[in-house]
């Protein structure tokens, strides 16, 4: 798939799930012009997908949304002890719903994807290119004043 | 009726959402029991009384369709509806499932308003099987005694 395509796909199925999921409204942020210092303290979960493409998605955002996108997702305030104890969690589950959505919108309803269940751990860095990689696209959004990077490698067939 | 419901999801913040949003349904709720992947899920059903089991696909140690497999070897299938929550979108895994006696479908993130209407749909189903096997087995009870 094509890198343009594919950025603009994940553009849009990033905002619809942050949306509809976490009622956050996102702005595309210029890649060019984008500070990871910006993702301070971050969470990172990444997760694998296999299938007629083989791939990853990883997501890293700042403790902070995180704890924002949890306590959206429970209805309960950030500061509240369950946002805590769901923060790293809303953000695999919003990697894992923004993954199954790409997948169909990119590749259609016929396609047929097994997902790994997605993890959190420290990703290396985002911004090096994956030699084996077929495209890789970046989104950068920020929401509510703070910052999240989604990123997606195609793995060469 | 209250129903026993079995929420079966490797995210504890799906599973918090989900009882949230059975609640918001009106759906009366007898005890909800909860499950990290489809082989907890199998233990839950093994040892409780189940009316409807919502699961996931993507999880870890034994998915959603592996656990629906296993569920359609032991005889639940018919027993207990179980609806699928999840982030697929490919209509030839659901047709799979749909085939193996998977009764509802759902795609992450749910609103509570196609939640309510899918479960009213499929417990609404449930309940005519099973006047219908009532019915059936009068018919059959009236046939033997004839």
């Amino acid at each position: 798939m094509d890198s343009a395509v594919a950025s603009m796909i994940l553009d849009g199925v990033c905002k619809l799930i942050l949306e509809q999921l976490a009622f956050l409204f996102c702005e595309s942020q210029d890649a060019s012009a984008f500070d990871y210092n910006r993702i301070e303290d971050a969470y990172e979960a990444s997760m694998r997908f296999t299938g007629p493409t083989n791939g990853k998605f990883e997501i890293a955002a700042g403790k902070n949304l995180c704890l924002v996108l949890a306590s959206n997702i429970l209805g309960v305030e950030p500061d509240e002890e369950a946002a805590g104890n769901h923060a790293a969690d809303a953000l695999k589950e919003t990697l894992n719903i923004m993954c199954g959505r790409f997948l169909t919108e990119a590749y259609g309803e016929e396609a047929v994807f097994n997902l790994s269940a997605p993890v959190i751990g420290v990703l290396n860095d985002l911004a090096k290119v994956d030699e084996d990689a077929d495209a890789e696209c970046m989104q950068f959004f920020e929401t509510e004043g703070y910052c999240l990077v989604v990123k997606l490698t195609v793995y060469k067939s | 009726m209250a129903y026993n419901i079995l929420i079966v999801d490797d995210s504890q913040t799906m599973r918090a959402v989900l009882t949230k949003t059975i609640c918001m349904a009106g759906l009366e709720i007898g005890t909800v029991f909860e499950a990290e992947n489809g082989r907890e899920a199998l233990g839950v059903l093994e040892k409780e009384w189940v009316d409807i089991v919502f699961a996931d696909i993507n999880m870890p140690v034994m998915n959603g369709v592996e656990m629906v497999k296993e569920m359609q070897k032991l005889g639940y299938m018919e027993s207990t509806p179980v609806v699928v929550i999840s982030t697929e979108g490919s209509k030839t895994r659901l047709d799979t499932l749909r085939e193996m006696g998977v009764r509802g479908f759902l795609r992450k993130p749910v609103s509570p308003e196609l939640f309510k209407s899918v479960v009213d749909g499929v417990l609404q189903g449930s309940a005519d099987e099973a006047a219908e096997e009532v019915a059936g087995g009068d018919a059959n009870a009236g046939a033997g005694s004839a």
